[in-house]
């Protein structure tokens, strides 16, 4: 009796499983694999037009089969009104489904920045397949679809090879950093505005789409990441380099390690001192109405490269370094938030830390937050360390004052 | 013996040996010897089967016999049949089990069992002798549960040597044995072994129930037995365990399960069983408790990997290719590029591909075997991977499962994990994660149902028990192990350490 | 038949499965802003509270059921038909589950597969373990439990591990705050997860040891509400307020920003591993409670046999009941609001009372 149910039971599984298709089902080679997209405006219209990059399998370097000789990327694109018109709509282009789910990479055009990003990422929210956290870029100076066809030497997949450099730049250098959608989305519904960092190709575009490119050792194109571009009501305004984008990222408490040459009496920028550990503690307050807000760097590095002479093992020495990088780093913070207050765009989120830690009187100021913003007043503090010279005390350089 | 029919012995000796021919149909192997008395010239036979004793007990019991009255003489009544008969039965015969045998069912299971049996003409009863014995094979290193430390010694066909060998590990009067014969054609001996105080009363009444309430032709090996006493017989877990190894049934004996011994096959049966038995080796015990305790955990893997890994794999193939890491998955598609069959039938090929492989060598003598698997496994896994007929990420997780399926140390276990693979494999390629998620939950409730003779089968995890953790999943040192398995055995729960 | 009995083990386990089921996995407390869990940590003394009024009711009535004691305490023509509500609520709450589970299966990963198929799946499960029984229902439970905790644990760990976890996202509290977690805390956290528990009540009369079900029960409300109050600090922290009240399953949005090393991510399936663990046992739980009012009230010998009818009822009015997810929630709002509190606390509060008094002035017969 038991047994015969159970011998039902599995019929009948199995005859639903034979009866119906597999709905879900989809093989590794009908799929089509993105690994980035960029997002241009279409010329003329109010359409987007959008590019995938997607993944020649039969050509990655893992693979053991004979080489096809093909590119391991290739590009297509589709305009329409919506993004995800243009995800099926490249179907007509397309032989195989294209697969959303490794999109590493967004890429925006400077025009479609420049016109406001804040509606077209509602579909990577809604939709199971594209990740919210793949990395945002903006196509300085270029669409984004020019940027999607550059092959890159040594990354076999330029979008994931793009992000690499991305991640790189921001963990070493510091005036650039990974921005992922969840972010933008994050940045664009609270009070703050944004910045995404910038890619520019630097060389030859036509000859960058070419595999022969590849096959030399300096490459005739390659893109580069670029400044850092700062948005107000969700349009790109204006660039930011050098110092003035290491300070956001300073204030913003996204330095991971950096380095910072500082002047020393002698000279100007003569000592490199590699910044490890920065921590930022901001805080906002209204004083009579206008804002106030407490920047607290807290950095700690080490000394990798003097160019004059320095007797370094002497304390007293280390703490007039210490007075200085602290110095420069205040500067280049109160130069970057006065950048963005002369935008009057709040990109620090100083918006949002008011609204969380005394929301009655963020309440009363957040209709004119902008202008406020821009009268707001700075208190900076820096506490800078350093911990140590590397592999020797002094260097190797005789003091010119002593020797003569 | 209730309802026994058949006639009594007769009184006349000729008959009695007519009908023996008789109901044995001349068997060449029937050995009768018939002798006078010396002194008193009473006819006297000896009778036994060929093959079945060891020669020199028979001989030395018949001339026992043919001489016994010449011993003393001073037998009161040594001249009267009935007289020589109770001398024979009281004094005269030396091998130590004699019993008195009055009807002719009892006479063949004596006969057919070894014994020598001795008729006296003019008497209506007879005497078998347990001269039982002759070939049989030498106790030999276990062949199927390899330890690399502990005994070398396992279980033969004999049912006498197993149990000796069993009394030799637990020297304690409370070892306990009880024999029946099952089959009703057959007459094969079966033995129970508990430890008396140990073993749970209520157990032992139950397993002895179903051992009575067989009713078969034939035992021919404790799979029989298995299969019949069984509660649940439509699941794919086996319910009991076999071992050969005297020193894994001393264990289970000392923890309150109760070993069926059956004549005829080294194999023991063990009950109750739980599923944690089946992963547990006797070396788990010889080693320290560290690396007995990891070695089970990397059993336990690798009952998850050979369940689960081509229906894993396949799922994330065909349905969430999104979990694969990016780099990883370009590498399997550029693998799968060539590949002309659907991942769930690329799958299925090769796990049936292996499952033939295995197969065929294990009933191939053994220097065939290994050519068998190594022209099925090395030359057609490289030529059809070569020949991009399967992705070789497939040959990799195909095998992984091969060899994760011999890492369980009992082969029932490894075979119905076989079966559910195929399942789990077939609900992957329709369903995906989620219908492996389910039928997991459908094959949990089925392992939680099941129970072996009245002991819930996953205890001590559900029902959770937690003073009996110390040997489940995990290999406690010895101090921790003070209880036994507190649903098997009695209420005494001290062990081992005192 | 013999009388299943369960232990204190499994009824923990139980509990806490129950508990956790889909409220780990939606969110739950909107109104309470960032405060989301510091309202689980309001409701959760309510809960115990509540628990208790059920544990007294079935410890004063040893063997009895809800509908069974609620017949004893107001007489057979008030209470037949007041238990015979709990049938339909049950079931309804049960298809709900499902609904959910099914929706976020076809959201997050089986967009093209039919909802009916993904929840005759789950409910074919539900009907197996319903027909083998409570006994092997409850040994189930205690061995899912290791495998959430498993679960629980490594998907926290790859979250904090992650760096995501931000608390400026809770702290910090203001007057304001309190005032909302303690509206959203009472009733709707109060009722949804933990007035839910009122079909425990059909299974404490299996425990084998029936004093230790206050405290077994207590400890696991109490466990599981510290759990819930986590994984949510956790969700709330990550997603910040805005995203975390906008998607449909925050924890699910959590993991997927999980990346660890470039090869730890999406761990999506563990999250959907989690929920329909949580469901399935929740479902059963309200299967089996649903099954057992019926057996009482309707004197139905085999209870067994209504493993099939009723989760045949719930697989279809989970698609039934509502069109869309938007629908669904929205009903699930009135459900909470007008429904759930009558049956899970107000009722039993009244039964308590009502106990209490006839004891009190010896009106017992």
């Amino acid at each position: 009796m038991k047994g015969k149910r159970l011998l039902l039971t599995v019929f009948c599984m199995l005859a639903v499983m034979l009866l119906t298709s597999c709905w879900n089902s989809r093989e590794l080679n009908e799929m089509a694999i993105v690994t980035g997209m960029g997002i241009d405006k279409a010329p003329d219209k109010d359409e987007y037009r959008v590019t995938f990059q997607i993944v020649n399998p039969s050509s990655t370097a893992t693979s053991m089969g004979a080489s096809t000789g093909q590119p391991t990327i290739t590009v297509y694109s589709a305009t329409d009104r919506t993004l995800f018109g243009a995800l099926r709509k490249t179907s007509k282009k397309a032989a195989r489904q294209l697969f959303f789910a490794h999109t590493q990479l967004v890429v925006i055009g400077e025009d479609m920045a420049r016109s406001g990003i804040d509606d077209i990422f509602d579909v990577f929210e809604r939709s199971h397949e594209l990740r919210l956290n793949a990395t945002v870029l903006v196509s300085r100076g270029d669409d984004a679809n020019s940027i999607m066809k550059i092959l890159l030497p040594i990354e076999s997949l330029p979008a994931m090879g793009l992000v690499k450099k991305v991640r790189n730049t921001a963990a070493i250098w510091g005036e650039n950093r990974d921005i992922t959608i969840f972010e933008l989305i994050n940045g664009i519904t609270g009070e703050g505005e944004v910045v995404i960092s910038g890619i520019r190709v630097i060389g030859d575009k036509e000859e960058g789409k070419k595999k022969a490119n590849l096959e030399q050792t300096e490459v005739k194109a390659i893109p580069a990441i670029s400044g850092l571009g700062v948005f107000k009501k969700g349009k790109l305004v204006t660039w930011l380099e050098g110092s003035e984008a290491k300070g956001v990222l300073w204030v913003q408490n996204k330095i991971d390690q950096t380095t910072v040459n500082i002047d020393t009496e002698g000279s100007e920028a003569s000592v490199a001192v590699d910044i490890n550990y920065s921590k930022t503690a901001i805080n906002v307050e209204l004083r009579e109405g206008v804002p106030v807000f407490h920047v607290h760097i807290q950095e700690e590095g080490k000394i990798s490269e003097t160019r004059g002479f320095m007797d370094l093992s002497n304390g007293d020495e280390i703490a007039k370094l210490e007075e200085q990088l602290a110095k420069q780093t205040k500067e280049a913070a109160i130069r970057s938030i006065q950048a963005a207050q002369r935008l009057e765009s709040d990109i620090f989120d100083f918006g949002n830390e008011l609204k969380r830690l005394r929301p009655k009187e963020w309440e009363a100021v957040k209709e004119d937050w902008s202008s406020l913003f821009a009268q707001g007043k700075l208190d900076v503090r820096v506490e800078a360390h350093i911990r140590g010279t590397g592999m020797r005390l002094k260097p190797y350089l005789q003091n010119k004052d002593e020797s003569n | 013996m209730p309802g026994n029919q058949d006639p009594l012995l007769s009184a006349k000796l000729a008959d009695n040996l007519q009908e023996i021919r008789d109901r044995l149909g001349n068997s060449p192997d029937l050995i009768i010897r018939k002798f006078e008395l010396v002194t008193s010239l009473i006819e006297v036979a000896a009778i036994y089967i060929n093959g079945l004793n060891d020669k020199d007990i028979v001989d030395e019991f018949i001339t026992h016999i043919m001489a016994f009255d010449t011993l003393g003489g001073d037998g009161p009544q040594l001249n009267s049949v009935n007289g020589i008969y109770q001398f024979m039965k009281g004094k005269a015969l030396s091998t130590g089990e004699e019993k008195v045998i009055r009807d002719w069912k009892e006479l063949f299971a004596a006969l057919l069992s070894g014994n020598t049996i001795v008729l006296v003409d003019g008497l209506a009863e007879a005497i078998g002798g347990n001269t039982s014995g002759g070939e049989v094979r030498a106790v030999t290193e276990a062949s199927t549960q390899v330890a690399i430390r502990g005994s070398k010694e396992s279980f033969t066909e004999s049912i006498g040597t197993n149990l000796s060998l069993v009394r030799r590990r637990i020297k304690n009067a409370n070892l306990w044995i009880e024999t029946m014969k099952i089959g009703v054609v057959t007459q094969t001996d079966v033995a129970i072994m508990y430890m008396n105080g140990i073993a749970k009363e209520s157990v032992i009444q139950k397993l002895k129930q179903k051992l009575q309430g067989i009713h078969i032709d034939a035992i021919l090996e404790s799979g029989y037995i298995e299969q019949l006493i069984e509660e649940n017989k439509y699941s794919p877990f086996p319910t009991l365990y076999n071992t050969e190894r005297p020193d894994s049934v001393a264990g289970n004996l000392m923890e309150g399960r109760i070993a069926i011994f059956v004549d005829g096959t080294p194999f023991v049966l063990i009950a109750p069983t739980t599923f944690f038995m089946f992963f547990h080796a006797v070396e788990d015990y010889y080693q320290r408790y560290d690396i007995s305790t990891l070695i089970r955990l990397l059993r336990f893997m690798c009952l998850i990997i050979s369940l689960f890994g081509p229906g894993l794999f396949v799922a994330a193939l065909n349905f969430h290719q999104e979990m694969i890491p990016t780099p990883l998955l370009i590498n399997l598609a550029s693998q799968r590029e060539g590949v002309p069959f659907p991942t769930f039938i690329e799958a299925l090929l090769l796990e049936v591909t292996f499952e033939i492989i295995r197969e065929a060598g294990i009933r191939m003598p053994s220097p065939i075997g290994q050519t068998v698997s190594i022209i099925g496994g090395l030359v057609l896994g490289q030529a059809a991977v070569q020949a991009g007929i399967v992705s070789p990420a497939m040959v990799i997780v195909v095998s992984l499962t091969g060899i994760s399926s011999f890492a369980t140390p009992a082969f029932n276990m490894a075979l119905s994990v076989r079966i559910l693979r195929f399942i789990i494999m077939f609900i992957a390629a329709f369903m995906g994660l989620y219908g492996m998620c389910v039928f997991s939950f459908i094959l949990i409730a089925h392992l939680c149902s099941l129970s072996s003779l009245g002991i819930p089968y996953m205890s001590p995890m559900g029902p959770f028990i937690p003073q009996n953790q110390q040997d489940a999943v995990f290999r406690l040192p010895f101090q921790f192990m003070k209880n036994r398995p507190r649903l098997i055995s009695q209420k005494k729960h001290n062990k081992r350490i005192r | 038949m013999r009388k299943e009995v369960i232990g204190t083990n499994q009824l923990f386990a139980m509990i806490i499965l129950f508990e956790l089921g889909t409220a780990i996995v939606v969110p739950i407390g909107l109104e309470s802003g960032h405060a989301v869990w510091l309202s689980i940590l309001l409701a959760l003394p309510g809960g115990v509270l509540l628990y208790l009024v059920y544990h007294d009711l079935s410890r004063q009535y040893p063997g009895l059921i809800i509908s069974g004691y609620t017949r004893k305490i107001l007489g057979r023509t008030i209470g037949w038909p007041l238990s015979l509500l709990y049938i339909p609520v049950f079931m309804f709450n049960g298809s709900r589950n499902l609904r959910e589970a099914g929706d976020l299966l076809i959201a997050a990963s089986y967009d093209r597969t039919p909802v009916f198929i993904i929840n005759a799946i789950m409910v074919i499960a539900v009907m197996y373990i319903l027909n083998k029984g409570l006994e092997v229902f409850a040994r189930t439970a205690e061995i899912y439990l290791a495998v959430i905790f498993v679960l629980g644990f490594i998907c926290s760990f790859v979250v904090i591990a992650a760096g995501l976890v931000d608390f400026k996202n809770l702290f910090p509290l203001h007057a304001a705050d309190w005032r909302q977690a303690f509206r959203s805390a009472y009733p709707n956290i109060w009722i949804f997860p933990f007035g839910e528990l009122v079909c425990i009540t059909t299974v404490l009369p299996h425990l084998k040891e029936s004093r230790l079900s206050g405290k077994t029960g207590v400890g696991a409300i109490v466990l599981s509400g510290i759990l819930l109050c986590v994984t949510h600090a956790i969700e709330m922290s990550v997603l910040g307020e805005d995203v975390y009240h906008r998607a449909t399953f925050p924890m699910y949005t959590t993991i997927t920003l999980v990346n660890l090393a470039n090869f730890i991510q999406r761990l999506d399936a563990l999250v959907i591993l989690t929920l329909i663990i949580g469901v399935f046992f929740k479902m059963t739980l309200y299967c089996y409670a649903a099954i057992a009012v019926t057996a009482d009230l309707f004197k139905v010998q085999d209870t067994r046999k209504l493993a099939v009818p009723v989760g045949v009822v719930v697989l279809f009015s989970s698609f039934i009941s509502a069109e869309n997810y938007p629908r669904h929630m929205e009903e699930g709002g009135v459900f909470l609001r007008y429904i759930l509190p009558v049956l899970c606390a107000v009722i039993p509060i009244l039964l308590f009372i009502v106990h209490r008094i006839r004891k009190r002035f010896g009106l017992l017969r």
